[in-house]
């Protein structure tokens, strides 16, 4: 295939991933950053990271390159400790759907009990429970050995197993 | 998967709930374009130095025996003043003086992000002479490419508000363009809004591409109407006349721009993008604002099946087009191309790059005989415009900012 015709073909690729995945993506991206506004710029900028190396990323797996890009902007944003973002206006008094105190009380929970992993066990415990990928996965996306992520995965594990709150609602989800 | 596992999976699906908004193509496309140039470490120089490495030695030689100020001899001609569109890099900064957007933040909180500070810097030293903010307010913020400039001492500006409470869906609520007159000094002398000008979005819109004639009475707007497509607006600002051509579904347009008269709309894109049967590749296109509008995928082609990452801009006159494209490998070639036959006329700027080619964007002055390349360069920020076959520097001297767009 001629570099003309090979081209637009890979704008249509990214823009049918983007389309596709970028929900996914949000998501993950809430649980490493706990914040939607910051979510939405992590995805963002590991997109717009990913766009460049397209060609190549797309003949392998651009679903692991991208959370690879992800985790590892998120991380330099931690030890950056800034991402461009600060709290403005007062909490807005809108009327929410639902059972506002029980998504409040999971969310927090699940919030808290994160923040106490470390960076890694965090990442991959996102990468291999919530995003359900392999551990072959997981660890091409981290660029660690498949043993690291079995032990780093039940490090991660037994630490939210002693997380109070989260075992209550974790005990709960099994009635 | 064991049952911990699915338990805990459960619950984090419940806690993180689904995103409030939707990430847009062209929004990713829009990051791309953004480059961090950290002006203070002198990195700025040393890119241009990079990037003229190896072309003629004898016009440096030129270049020093013009003798006197160096700096200002070199920017004889071109604009005095341009606008650059920034992401202020200082969280600590204060509100005033910046632009600031509203965005989803945890449970529903409004945060702001800095955003779009828009500063008109001197072309010779990089001075910041004056600053505009939107009249309305701090609901009022601008979109990275929505300026254009109108004449040498005028900008075309898009001011987008955003609603008052956060909504997950809505972008604006309304968009407004503005002319900004900057005087000799380099403030901004008048601000006045363009007449018939005030568009209500529906909600999802966002303005991301803008020209006009010199005297302002045809407006191009790219619009992105939020739903993965985009399509270009003519407005008669006189009449009010409104000609709409839309884009297919994924079709991504940018790099704007207008003849003098008015009756040649110049851009390049894809006419669709590799879906199903259609196979289309990049092209530079034309449509004429006279029209009615229409279908964006039966457009004018004047250049076809050209490099993805190809700008062009027609001249005033629309005799001609300066377009810029890469390849073949990692070149950079800037040339001037025949409107009518599509063939080159000349070659401005060309050279073999020692790494990847991305553009963030391209753009001339109202003349059309300046123009300012902004990308990267082997991994290296370069924000320069072309003279006699080499890139100069547009310094900044504010510290590290993000250029996401400049007009001149």
């Amino acid at each position: 295939m001629s570099e003309e015709n090979a081209a637009p073909e890979r704008g249509a690729a990214f823009a049918q991933f983007v389309l596709a995945r970028e929900q996914a993506l949000q998501r993950t991206a809430w649980l490493l950053t706990g914040d939607w506004a910051l979510a939405e710029d992590l995805v963002q900028t590991a997109l717009a990271r990913a766009w460049p190396r397209w060609e190549r990323i797309r003949r392998d797996d651009p679903e692991i390159y991208v959370r690879r890009i992800m985790i590892n902007t998120w991380s330099t944003w931690r030890r950056r400790r800034w991402r461009g973002e600060r709290p403005s206006d007062p909490m807005p008094e809108n009327a929410a759907p639902g059972d506002l105190a029980a998504d409040t009380s999971v969310r927090l929970a699940v919030s808290d009990a994160l923040a106490e992993l470390t960076e890694r066990q965090r990442a991959v415990l996102i990468l291999r429970v919530f995003d359900d990928m392999t551990e072959a996965a997981v660890a091409q996306a981290l660029g660690c050995a498949i043993g690291t992520v079995k032990s780093t995965t039940a490090q991660a594990l037994a630490r939210l197993r002693a997380n109070g709150r989260l075992a209550d609602l974790m005990e709960r989800e099994k009635l | 998967m064991s049952q911990i596992d699915s338990q805990l999976r459960e619950l984090l699906e419940q806690a993180v709930g689904d995103p409030p908004r939707h990430i847009a193509v062209p929004a990713v496309r829009r990051r791309v374009a953004h480059r961090r140039i950290t002006e203070a470490a002198t990195a700025a120089i040393a890119v241009v130095a990079v990037a003229v490495a190896g072309t003629v030695v004898a016009s440096h030689l030129t270049a020093a025996a013009g003798g006197g100020d160096a700096a200002t001899s070199a920017f004889q001609g071109a604009p005095r003043y341009y606008l650059q569109v920034t992401e202020v890099g200082n969280p600590g900064g204060t509100v005033g003086g910046i632009i600031t957007r509203q965005t989803s933040g945890n449970g529903g909180q409004p945060t702001s992000t800095l955003l779009d500070a828009l500063v008109i810097r001197s072309t010779a030293t990089g001075t910041v002479t004056g600053r505009f903010r939107c009249p309305e307010g701090v609901g009022w913020w601008v979109d990275t490419t929505a300026v254009a400039a109108v004449t040498d001492h005028s900008f075309m500006v898009a001011c987008m508000e955003q609603p008052a409470a956060f909504k997950p869906d809505v972008n604006t609520t309304q968009i407004a363009l503005f002319r900004v007159a900057v005087g000799a000094s380099g403030r901004v002398a008048a601000v006045a809004p363009v007449p018939n000008s005030h568009l209500a979005t529906g909600g999802a819109s966002e303005v991301v591409g803008l020209a006009a004639t010199p005297d302002g009475g045809e407006i191009a707007l790219a619009i992105s109407p939020g739903n993965g497509r985009m399509d270009i607006e003519v407005l008669n600002t006189v009449t009010g006349r409104r000609a709409l051509w839309r884009g297919p579904s994924l079709g991504d347009y940018w790099g704007l721009s207008l003849t003098s008269d008015g009756r040649e709309l110049v851009f390049t894109g894809s006419r669709c993008l590799g879906v199903g049967r259609c196979t289309s590749p990049t092209d530079i296109m034309a449509v004429s604002p006279a029209g009615q509008g229409g279908s964006l995928t039966s457009a004018r082609v004047i250049a076809g099946d050209v490099s993805p990452q190809t700008w062009a801009a027609v001249s005033p006159d629309g005799s001609t087009l300066a377009v810029l494209t890469t390849g073949p490998g990692n070149t950079l070639t800037v040339q001037r191309i025949s409107a009518a036959t599509g063939q080159s006329l000349g070659t401005l700027y060309s050279r073999a790059e020692p790494g990847p080619v991305s553009v963030g964007f391209f753009t001339a002055d109202p003349s059309g005989r300046y123009l300012i390349v902004n990308g990267t360069v082997a991994a290296r920020a370069v924000n320069a415009w072309i003279r006699d076959g080499r890139l100069v520097p547009l310094r900044a001297n504010t510290g590290s900012v993000d250029v996401y767009w400049e007009a001149w």
